[in-house]
């Protein structure tokens, strides 16, 4: 294979930062609702929830004996923290109020989540980072400059891109294919047609992960008389077991009914949650196949991609192509393989295909 | 490379990524029922994944599947040999971390003891010296003074007994003085080879030292892990999909472009 590269050499190239002339780190990063995920070209990939607490006092500071926690450690110890999930519904929180003392403190998290997640690839002090970032596709003018003041301290240029369209970069499948990234806050619909998608080719939902624990939940109390849970427990026996297809074991759980343990089958209500999902995915997937080219629309109906967690509730791809027969007379829908990390995979794919004059203008 | 070679070092792999447990303390964490997969059974998983994904990603037959294969397992191969080779350029490193702090505390111990031993030596000498140069002395003015009282009842002797002790006392402190000085040569040489022997330990002190401080400093500097790229890279002009990715990067950067500009607007 040959390794010709594009021109990377600008006719007036601006200085290396001081002591960065040791290479370049490409680095791809799916910042999510619920979880982050991160590619480096170094070979380190990682995930994390998309948590960030600060111990409260000096006290919960000295046990814990750290400034800040991340991820599941921070969820672990969140009693005794200022606790953060900075995202919501795909975006910071707080950013259409950006003066506000929420919008402040959710921006410092997320700017420790993202300067956490860079030091997770274990960079080099000495090369440059070059970060590209999957933002929700329909994500609002101030989120993506919020995203970008969070990761500017921690990287030496950045860049957004949509991400379902990442995901679509990831494998090299950028015609003619509908891309669903069901994440925690929320569900990305992007058709691609070679081109970079506009935003009619785009339809954000917001029945992702977090609206789904919200459905689960209410089942569970509905069939769960007596039984004491929250929602950090439901979401885990979604993670777990999430389905929409035929029952293969009954989902058994354990739930404390007056401080006693004891076991209910959630079978019913977990499915029942779990199929709510598909409709108004059907719905959007109608919508940008009805409005796309009718000689490519038979095409599109048949390359539908899954990603992002939400792929992973067992048979969503066959229930999504029934509930398709019935309203579009047929169709394919297809999981894509690694939806943990296809997002950031396409980031970082994105990051080291971009021209180097591309990244040193934005530097 | 043999696919023998090849499964053993993929066991290999996974025996070294794993951990050990026992039944009883996967019951004392809860874990009552668990699924077992062998190892051979994980090798043949990672074999088919790796050799289907080849077909897949590059829409190629068996026969290119298998070479890219053979190809991606020379590859594994070199990256457990490369492993290998940095677990022991680190073991390396640690050892001589370890040695040159066990040799730096040899060399402290050393130079404390040396230069302790040094300094008694010294006073010892000195209080040697004078004490005998003491005794010497008091003798000979004995001797002398018993002389002259043999002497007594003469006239004027009295004066010229006095220039006589004063004479030979003077003689005595010099000639005592010469051999004192040749005992002090001899045992300065000794206090010289202890001097020598401290600076010597004093600078191997100072270089081991040295050595560690560069240690530690070169470990905080590898803390990391380089990128594979040591230049700045770009799309690839053989990508059959050049053009089409060339635009939509583009895109991107013009987007990002308006963004940024945006925001520094903003200030």
């Amino acid at each position: 294979m040959s390794d010709q590269k594009e021109s990377s050499n600008p006719q007036t190239p601006d200085p290396l930062p001081e002591g960065k002339d040791h290479g370049v780190l490409y680095v791809g990063v799916d910042l999510g609702t619920s979880r982050t995920s991160v590619c480096a070209s170094n070979g380190v990939r990682e995930t994390l929830a998309s948590y960030v607490g600060y111990p409260k006092d000096v006290v919960s500071r000295k046990a814990l004996g750290k400034e800040v926690l991340f991820g599941q450690e921070a969820l672990d110890n969140r009693l005794s923290l200022r606790f953060f999930r900075p995202l919501e519904k795909g975006e910071l929180k707080g950013t259409d109020q950006a003066d506000s003392q929420d919008a402040k403190e959710n921006l410092a998290a997320a700017k420790d989540l993202i300067h956490h997640t860079i030091q997770l690839c274990m960079p080099r002090k000495d090369e440059l980072i070059y970060a590209v970032i999957g933002v929700p596709a329909q994500a609002s003018i101030h989120n993506k400059k919020a995203i970008i003041e969070a990761a500017r301290d921690t990287v030496d240029s950045v860049m957004l891109c949509s991400e379902p369209f990442a995901v679509a970069y990831s494998i090299d499948r950028l015609m003619d294919v509908l891309v669903i990234d069901i994440g925690a806050g929320t569900v990305d619909l992007c058709r691609m047609h070679g081109t970079m998608p506009e935003d009619a080719d785009q339809i954000t939902l917001y029945t992702g992960g977090d609206w789904l624990d919200q459905e689960i939940y209410k089942e569970f109390q509905a069939a769960c008389p007596g039984a004491d849970f929250t929602i950090n427990m439901v979401k885990s026996i979604k993670e777990k077991y999430a389905f929409v297809g035929d029952v293969l074991d009954p989902v058994k759980v354990e739930f404390p009914v007056k401080g006693k343990p004891t076991t209910f089958d959630v079978t019913e209500p977990l499915r029942k949650a779990c199929k709510r999902i598909i409709p108004p995915i059907v719905e959007a997937i109608h919508e940008l196949v009805a409005s796309f080219d009718p000689e490519f629309q038979e095409r599109l109906r048949r390359n539908v991609l899954l990603a992002g967690g939400g792929s992973q509730i067992r048979a969503l791809d066959v229930e999504i192509e029934k509930e398709m027969k019935e309203r579009l007379g047929g169709g394919r829908v297809e999981r894509i393989e690694d939806p943990l990390y296809a997002g950031a995979n396409g980031a970082l794919k994105i990051a080291h295909d971009m021209p180097g004059e591309y990244w040193q203008q934005l530097r | 490379m043999k696919g023998k070679d090849l499964k053993a070092n993929l066991k290999e792999a996974l025996k070294r990524f794993s951990f050990r447990t026992t039944p009883d303390d996967l019951k004392r964490r809860g874990v009552e029922r668990v699924h077992v997969v062998g190892l051979d059974r994980i090798v043949g998983l990672v074999e088919e994944a790796v050799r289907r994904t080849l077909a897949r990603s590059f829409h190629l037959g068996a026969p290119g599947a298998g070479t890219l294969a053979a190809g991606a397992r020379e590859e594994f191969l070199k990256l457990l040999e490369r492993t290998k080779d940095l677990e022991k350029a680190r073991d390396e490193a640690e050892r001589l971390k370890k040695e040159l702090e066990a040799q730096v505390d040899t060399l402290r111990l050393q130079l404390k003891e040396t230069e302790t031993r040094l300094e008694r030596e010294r006073l010892r000498i000195k209080e040697t010296v004078q004490a005998q140069a003491l005794l010497e002395e008091a003798k000979l003015a004995e001797a002398v003074r018993s002389l002259f009282r043999n002497w007594e009842g003469e006239k004027d002797l009295s004066l010229l007994r006095e220039e006589v002790i004063s004479l030979v006392s003077s003689h005595v402190v010099q000639e005592r003085n010469k051999a004192l000085a040749a005992a002090l040569e001899e045992r300065d040489e000794e206090a010289q080879r202890l001097r020598r022997r401290v600076a010597k330990l004093a600078s191997s002190l100072e270089k081991a030292e040295e050595a560690l401080r560069n240690y530690a400093q070169n470990g905080q500097i590898d803390q990391g892990i380089s990128s594979v790229f040591r230049t700045i890279q770009g799309l690839n002009v053989m990508d059959p999909a050049y053009k089409k990715k060339k635009e939509v990067l583009k895109d991107i950067f013009l987007a990002n472009v308006k963004l940024q500009k945006e925001l520094q607007k903003e200030g």
